[in-house]
């Protein structure tokens, strides 16, 4: 067993180390008090994300001019504000469609190169992956230019089949969400990719032997034993999916703003715009407040559903 | 050993896709996967192609509707980098990449080893509320972050960005470490703590060492993230000796001065290093996986 | 381990900011932000400093949106911003009003008592745009105007035979041959609020000048015939083919402007600020050179008899002085410079656009159909409508009914209603 070979090794040179200490041992400050293991992380987090936190909901509870406190008033506002319906749609759209979709192309296109890939491994690693690593700046113009009808790349070839573009899909009020789905999708498949490929090369070769040796190959192996293996990448990918939905901003920003009129608003861009752009602080805060409200709950509710696993590792030897 | 039970020692010590090719009843699949793969790839691969296409067009082209424009210049190239002080920005970027990898590697993986491991009463109460780090959209905590900053006067300072960026993503290190070593057979902690090891010597070598590829993976993750971070580099460096990297596209696709073959020119240079670095590593991440993987 | 490396870092990175603030102890330093174009800028603060020795501008150029709005707000709720902003007139210098300098006492110190008097008027309405009634001072100071018309390619249009349209018939006519001859037509950045407003702006100015102006600030309704009639007109532009196919996905900078200027376009809705491009660095297309390949009109009459639209604009950019600012004593010294002395002027001869003041013209190297069409600009500014708007909520309520519009979710009349909502809504709060 290379591993516990590796760690009985490292274990006996600390235990060694610690005999050749000499005595008595000081007990260093972390052992009498070992709480201070927690103390970094807690301290950025309180001053650095509560406080700001904080500060937002403050924000909340007044009105457009930051100074007078309306009570829950901006909440209520928000509650009758036909645009926070439509943001509540199209986050639903984004991420019922991005989710499902970056985790089946992800983990298709993962076990392919894991287990009918050797000498290109790395190139099909590595290049899938690349769109995770492309700054939204690119993404934004090259897609938006890929999508115009006119002048467009997409164009340009669909012309040689005929195919002719008449509409801008997102200039489209009713497809305007979707083009901008699939831009997401088309960046962060790469990143689902990577983290089945982990899972993937976490699974045991005993248990793919055994299952060979019972006869499970190709599609019977891959659907009746690789996923459910899987499942805690699976979660893990779900609840990282709900969060990043709820926090996407540049892409929608940068290629249409939320627009037309509102069509692919989304919570990122409608708290920038009323935040920076109009100055109501009040209302933006609220809409803040709302959205992490909304990826708590989901989050919660998914951790209390499908459970909290999230290792991808099946680290249990067999038998 | 029967036949079968040979066969089965001598695939332990065989990655699982090269038993699998070997043993399958049809031709191999692989062939068709790799048809599907480059497929795939080339059309995936289509923005990218263009964004360095239009990097290398002269202005009258950028926009030609096609993938490859003829002839290449290398003059945006030469434009960005003589208009921008571009070492000074990447080593900008570089000090506070690395230097927030490491403080989230060392305060998320202390957080998860006390978590996971030494099991402090409270840390999972804690660990929930950390999350909601997560949760909290960067366009709304920026205002009371450049509140805070300055009254610590870290505006244009390097800690300015690298302990926001490490608050908000130890969180995620938290959870994938901690994941890791939730997984960590019991035993061997309890074999060390018998063994009298302190706390501190088991971190550094038990469990540390057995969520290396936790580790790494946090590492290229957080370093991609905190690369290309554009919000809070925007307002918390607001002189120009302490921009980062990511801040110079938007000076080549503002209202007046378009010239988008510039912007793509630094686009490209500034993903390079993340390219590269993620070449480099990937191999390692994948080593230590295996190593992780292999049991016989 | 990893804790000596962190170490090294932080002290590494500590020795480098201490190497780089210490060189700047040495002159006295007036900090600026804006949009405004880095080449030209430079030129501005190069004459500046070369006047004014021992003092240096520190400038930083912002994207609009969203970099400039955020880092002015994050800036202003940390009470860390510079001496100097950029300023457009009216919603922008309202939201930052308790942060800026009076500079009525600074001005008539600098130019005397009748500073005023040079400023275009519509420039010298939208300064004190937005200021709660009997407040009189004026915290923004116009660099430059704007006129907003449409350009056109004269090569194109010589090629096609194409007349300058007069009525709308003629402009949808010229549409098609350029759209059938593989041109577009006019470029609409549909995509951006601006350019759509600045469209309706003409077109609501040509049916009832001024309307527009009136009811932003709640005199007349927002549902009256001719602003209607705009809307519908608006909507026309979509379905006639003027605007191109997909107009709403696109942006006017950077992919509009550069084909524009590489001649795969017939027109389009932009300013006179269009021409800075001659003075871009080479490489320049035929037609951007000295801006022979292109010329300007109004937007031509929608009905047979009427009238094409009035000039619509005003201050293309102007500057404030923060209260940090008010506190550096140099920080006036090149505002002044930047909006009415050496800095303007650097700024007009790279043709950035319109002076605020009629008594500044560009200098140096004007080719004279360059000259021609700056006369004609200028002969216009006076009578110029406004085209600001002191609401953000109002600019964004109408920029997002336009798109509605367009898109066809949104009847006119249903969005000139929101508009109206929005606008009692802003109204009411002051």
């Amino acid at each position: 067993m290379e591993w516990s070979v590796y760690v009985q090794r490292s274990m006996n040179k600390a235990a060694a180390a610690e005999s050749e200490k000499k005595l008595p041992r000081r007990r260093s400050l972390v052992e009498r008090c070992p709480y201070l293991y927690v103390l970094p992380a807690t301290l950025m987090f309180v001053g650095l994300v509560a406080y700001p936190i904080l500060w937002v909901i403050g924000e909340s509870f007044r009105g457009a001019s930051g100074k007078d406190f309306v009570g829950f008033s901006q909440y209520v506002r928000a509650f009758s504000d036909p645009v926070f319906w439509r943001v509540l749609l199209n986050m639903f759209y984004w991420g019922a469609i991005t989710i499902p979709v970056q985790m089946v192309l992800g983990g298709s296109i993962a076990y392919l190169i894991e287990r009918h890939t050797s000498r290109s491994r790395t190139f099909f690693r590595v290049m899938f992956f690349l769109p995770v690593v492309t700054s939204v700046s690119v993404v934004s113009i090259v897609w938006a230019q890929m999508y115009a009808p006119y002048y467009g790349i997409v164009q340009e070839y669909l012309k040689y089949i005929g195919v002719q573009l008449t509409i801008a899909p997102l200039g489209e009020p009713s497809i305007a969400i979707f083009a901008l789905i699939l831009v997401n999708i088309w960046q962060w498949t790469g990143f689902s990719m990577i983290m089945y490929i982990a899972g993937i090369n976490s699974i045991p070769s005993e248990l793919f032997d055994a299952a060979l040796i019972d006869g499970a190959h190709g599609w019977n192996l891959a659907i009746r034993i690789v996923v459910p293996l899987l499942s805690p990448v699976t979660r893990s990918l779900l609840l990282l999916g709900v969060i990043g939905t709820l926090q996407t901003f540049p892409i929608v920003h940068l290629m249409t703003g939320g627009g037309p009129d509102h069509a692919s608003e989304i919570f990122g861009t409608y708290i920038f715009k009323q935040g920076f752009v109009i100055g109501d602080s009040g209302y933006s805060s609220a809409l803040s407040v709302l959205a992490l409200f909304l990826a708590l709950a989901l989050s919660v509710l998914q951790i209390a559903v499908l459970g909290s696993r999230l290792s991808p590792q099946t680290r249990r030897p067999a038998t | 050993m029967t036949a079968a039970g040979r066969n089965v020692s001598a695939g332990r010590r065989i990655v699982g896709s090269a038993f699998a090719k070997r043993h399958q009843l049809r031709p191999s699949f692989g062939f068709y996967a790799k048809i599907i793969l480059t497929v795939l790839l080339a059309l995936w691969m289509i923005p990218e192609v263009y964004m360095v296409s239009v990097s290398l067009r002269p202005p009258d082209k950028s926009f030609d509707p096609s993938l490859f424009v003829l002839p290449i210049t290398f003059d945006n190239f030469a434009t960005v980098i003589h208009d921008n002080p571009l070492l000074r920005f990447f080593w900008n970027s570089l000090v506070i990449t690395i230097g927030t990898v490491l403080v989230v590697l060392v305060a998320g993986s202390m957080f998860a080893y006390a978590a996971s491991v030494l099991r402090l009463k409270k840390t999972m109460l804690i660990y929930i509320i950390l999350l909601t780090t997560l949760m909290v959209p960067v366009a709304s905590i920026v205002l009371p972050l450049a509140i805070m900053l300055k009254s610590f006067d870290w505006i244009n300072s390097y800690q300015g960005l690298v302990l926001p960026y490490a608050a908000l993503g130890i969180p995620y290190a938290i959870v994938i470490i901690k994941a890791f070593m939730d997984d960590s057979p019991r035993d061997l902690f309890e074999a060390a703590m018998i063994d009298g090891c302190t706390t501190l010597q088991m971190f550094f070598h038990v469990a540390l060492p057995l969520v290396k590829p936790a580790l790494i993976f946090v590492a290229i993750w957080q370093f991609i993230v905190t690369w290309n971070e554009f919000f809070l580099a925007l307002v918390v460096m607001t002189d120009s000796e302490h921009k980062t990297v990511t801040l110079v596209p938007m000076q080549y696709s503002g209202m007046y001065m378009a010239n988008p073959g510039a912007l793509f020119a630094i686009l490209v240079i500034i993903a390079l290093p993340l390219i590269l670095l993620y070449i480099f590593v990937q191999r390692y991440f994948i080593a230590g996986l295996l190593s992780g993987a292999v049991k016989g | 381990m990893n804790k000596r490396t962190t170490l090294a870092f932080l002290l590494t990175s500590a020795l480098f900011l201490s190497a780089s603030s210490a060189e700047d102890q040495a002159k006295k330093q007036i900090t600026v932000w804006s949009w405004f174009i880095s080449s030209t800028m430079a030129k501005s603060i190069k004459a500046f400093e070369e006047k004014n020795p021992g003092l240096e501008v520190k400038y930083t150029y912002y994207n609009y949106s969203p970099e400039y709005i955020t880092s002015l707000k994050a800036a202003a709720a940390s009470n860390s911003l510079p001496d100097i902003i950029g300023l457009q007139p009216g919603s922008l210098t309202q939201q930052y009003r308790e942060q800026l300098a009076a500079l009525n006492s600074h001005a008539e110190k600098e130019w005397g008592a009748d500073w005023q008097s040079k400023i275009f008027p519509v420039n010298l309405k939208q300064m004190g745009m937005g200021n709660p009634s009997g407040d009189t001072n004026f915290y923004i100071l116009p660099q430059e105007s704007q006129i907003l018309v449409i350009w056109y390619n004269k090569e194109i249009f010589k090629k096609l035979n194409l007349e300058v349209p007069k009525t709308y018939k003629d402009l949808v006519a010229a549409s098609k041959k350029l759209t059938s001859a593989g041109y577009i037509p006019v470029y609409q950045g549909a995509a951006d609020g601006w350019q759509n407003e600045n469209v309706f702006l003409m077109l609501a100015n040509q049916l009832a000048p001024g309307l527009v102006d009136e009811a932003q600030n709640g005199k007349s309704p927002w549902a009256s015939p001719p602003l209607v009639k705009a809307m519908h007109a608006w909507a026309n532009l979509f379905k006639d083919g003027v605007f191109q196919q997909g107009a709403l996905g696109a942006h006017a900078y950077p992919t509009g402007a550069q084909l524009f200027a590489q001649g795969r376009v017939g027109m389009m809705a932009l300013g006179s600020w269009w021409m800075q491009e001659s003075k871009f660095p080479p490489p320049l297309s035929q037609y951007v050179q000295n801006m022979s390949g292109f010329d300007f009109f109004y937007f031509p009459a929608l009905e047979e008899n009427g009238k094409s639209s009035p000039p619509v604009g005003g201050i293309d950019i102007g500057y404030g002085m923060t209260k940090n600012g008010e506190k550096n004593p140099e920080a006036w010294k090149f505002l002044a410079s930047l909006v009415r002395s050496d800095g303007l002027q650097q700024a007009l001869n790279d043709l950035n656009d319109l002076p605020a003041t009629s008594d500044f013209e560009p200098q140096g190297d004007v080719t004279p159909n360059i000259k021609e069409m700056y006369g004609r600009f200028m002969a216009d500014l006076p009578h110029a409508e406004n085209q600001r708007f002191l609401s953000p909520q109002v600019s964004e309520e109408l920029d997002s009914v336009l798109g509605g519009v367009a898109a066809g979710s949104v009847t006119p009349e249903d969005g000139l209603k929101r508009v109206q909502a929005a606008t009692d809504k802003a109204l009411g709060k002051n």
